[in-house]
């Protein structure tokens, strides 16, 4: 946390407050590569008493440096860049930078990402679907140096707490690491061995321990069965983020039982069974 | 005279930044928005604007469905529709109902206003990666689908790689040695041009030989 301790030299505005007695004006960096989602929420954040946004990145890469050029108060990023490697990028800012506030801002499901990317370092977890209102509140207190979840993600968190070494998630996925989720995330998207292993720079030999790790997790045995899982999973909760909308739930439905249908090989399904 | 656009999103954020970006340029004059699909038709109809962008996934009603309702009253009002995901039967039911323009969001930032430009100068517009699918929708539906090259035998074996038995157990159940089920699945692999277990499974999925659950 700043709190205008910074040296003068980098940054003019705790003169400023010395001088206005008004707080400082706490600037933060934007981390998303949706250019249409950044300026919305530059515009939501800018009308935000004391707050001001020095700065969009679409790119891990342009993240880094602006993180180094603006030295912001707070970062709020999306950890879906679509370059994939949006989580390496959180986990590389909280190395780097261990006091500064971040904020994830994402569509993906709360209930599997934000106690993960609590735990690899963010402070603050808002889903992307929440109302917009949410955004300001969770980025004032995480630069007050609090934590900011929604309530379900919270509640959730304090059961687990509660239950302790006693539960047992009926969800398979729950069992899997962060660095797993994301292997599985990655074959689930149709990515090779080499190609999974580039994108998160590992070796390739610890990517395969991986897949070997996340099977046996998930209690499967072929490979085949293996990537089924994981490519269904993956449609499965990009699907629920699409489904939130009533009218596309039907649509959802309706294409899974279509795929039901078409179960036709008679003979062969008896002789499975 | 400057073009009349309406912008419809659920999504604030979402809403604000289309505004935002779209009010850079200068012969566009946004002249509502709306946060359902209900308030998109009703605004379309009483504002009439040139442009409506609409984001398909909107409670109420849902984006296609009041760009069909908005079109049968008003079919000069050129229709921009935004979404997540491109599926074939999305954009299929898009364009069926009378939208001009078709884009993503991941890169509508950087597409929409030549997207409306295009749609203005009376064409339509489709992100390049939705041309792509309408492309390969179009060309599946024409041509004969690899799998339909598949003896029955096979298929029922490919169905069976894609549940995820090993050949072993494929081979008690059809009662054929692992090896024969082997070749008859490097072979069918290769008439579904697919060279690994992961193209294997996706296949299976789209063709919805194995379930989504």
């Amino acid at each position: 946390m700043n709190h205008g301790r910074r040296p003068i030299l980098v940054c003019e505005h705790p003169l400023q407050a010395a001088r206005d007695g008004k707080p400082p004006t706490r600037h933060v960096l934007i981390i998303d590569d949706q250019p249409i989602y950044a300026l919305g929420l530059s515009a939501l954040l800018g009308k935000e008493q004391g707050i001001e946004v020095c700065g969009v990145a679409d790119s891990a890469h342009s993240a880094r440096t602006a993180i180094k050029q603006h030295n912001p108060d707070a970062v709020i990023i999306d950890i879906s860049l679509c370059s994939g490697d949006g989580i390496e990028l959180l986990r590389d800012i909280c190395a780097h930078h261990p006091a500064l506030p971040l904020l994830v801002l994402s569509a993906y499901d709360e209930n599997i990402y934000a106690g993960r990317m609590l735990s690899a370092g963010a402070d603050g977890y808002v889903s992307k679907h929440a109302p917009e209102s949410r955004v300001g509140s969770a980025l004032r207190r995480i630069l007050d140096g609090g934590v900011a979840v929604s309530e379900q993600v919270a509640n959730r968190m304090i059961e687990r707490l509660a239950d302790g070494a006693s539960h047992t998630s009926a969800d398979p996925v729950d069992r899997l690491s962060t660095r797993e989720l994301q292997v599985l995330r990655l074959i689930g998207k149709g990515l090779s061995t080499r190609e999974t292993a580039t994108m998160l720079n590992l070796s390739s030999k610890t990517i395969e321990s991986h897949r070997q790790r996340i099977k046996r997790k998930i209690n499967t045995t072929t490979s085949a069965q293996f990537v089924r899982f994981a490519v269904t999973w993956l449609a499965a909760s990009e699907g629920e983020q699409r489904a939130a909308v009533p009218a596309l739930r039907e649509a959802a439905a309706g294409e899974r039982g279509r795929a039901q249908e078409h179960g036709e090989f008679g003979p062969y399904r008896a002789a499975a069974s | 005279m400057r073009t009349t656009v309406l912008v419809a999103d659920d999504h604030a954020i979402v809403r604000d930044g289309l505004v935002t970006h779209l009010s850079t340029q200068p012969d566009f004059e946004i002249v509502g928005t709306a946060v359902n699909g209900r308030e998109a038709l009703a605004q379309a109809l009483r504002l009439e604007p040139r442009i409506a962008v609409f984001d398909i996934s909107m409670p109420e009603l849902d984006g296609v469905e009041a760009a069909r309702q908005v079109l049968a009253k008003k079919p000069h009002v050129n229709i921009v529709m935004l979404s997540m995901h491109a599926t074939p039967q999305h954009v299929f039911q898009a364009l069926e109902a009378g939208v001009r323009g078709y884009l993503l969001k991941e890169s509508a930032g950087q597409e929409i206003i030549e997207a409306i430009r295009i749609v203005l100068g009376g064409r339509r517009y489709l992100s390049p990666k939705v041309a792509e699918i309408v492309a390969e929708g179009v060309s599946a539906r024409g041509a004969a689908r690899p799998i339909e090259s598949l003896s029955k035998r096979e298929r029922g074996i490919f169905k069976l790689v894609a549940d995820g038995y090993s050949s072993a157990e494929i081979g008690r159940m059809l009662h054929l040695s692992s090896k024969t089920v082997d070749s008859y699945r490097s072979r069918m692999m290769q008439k579904l041009q697919v060279s690994d277990v992961t193209g294997l499974v996706k296949l299976a999925i789209q063709h919805g030989l194995t379930s989504l659950d």
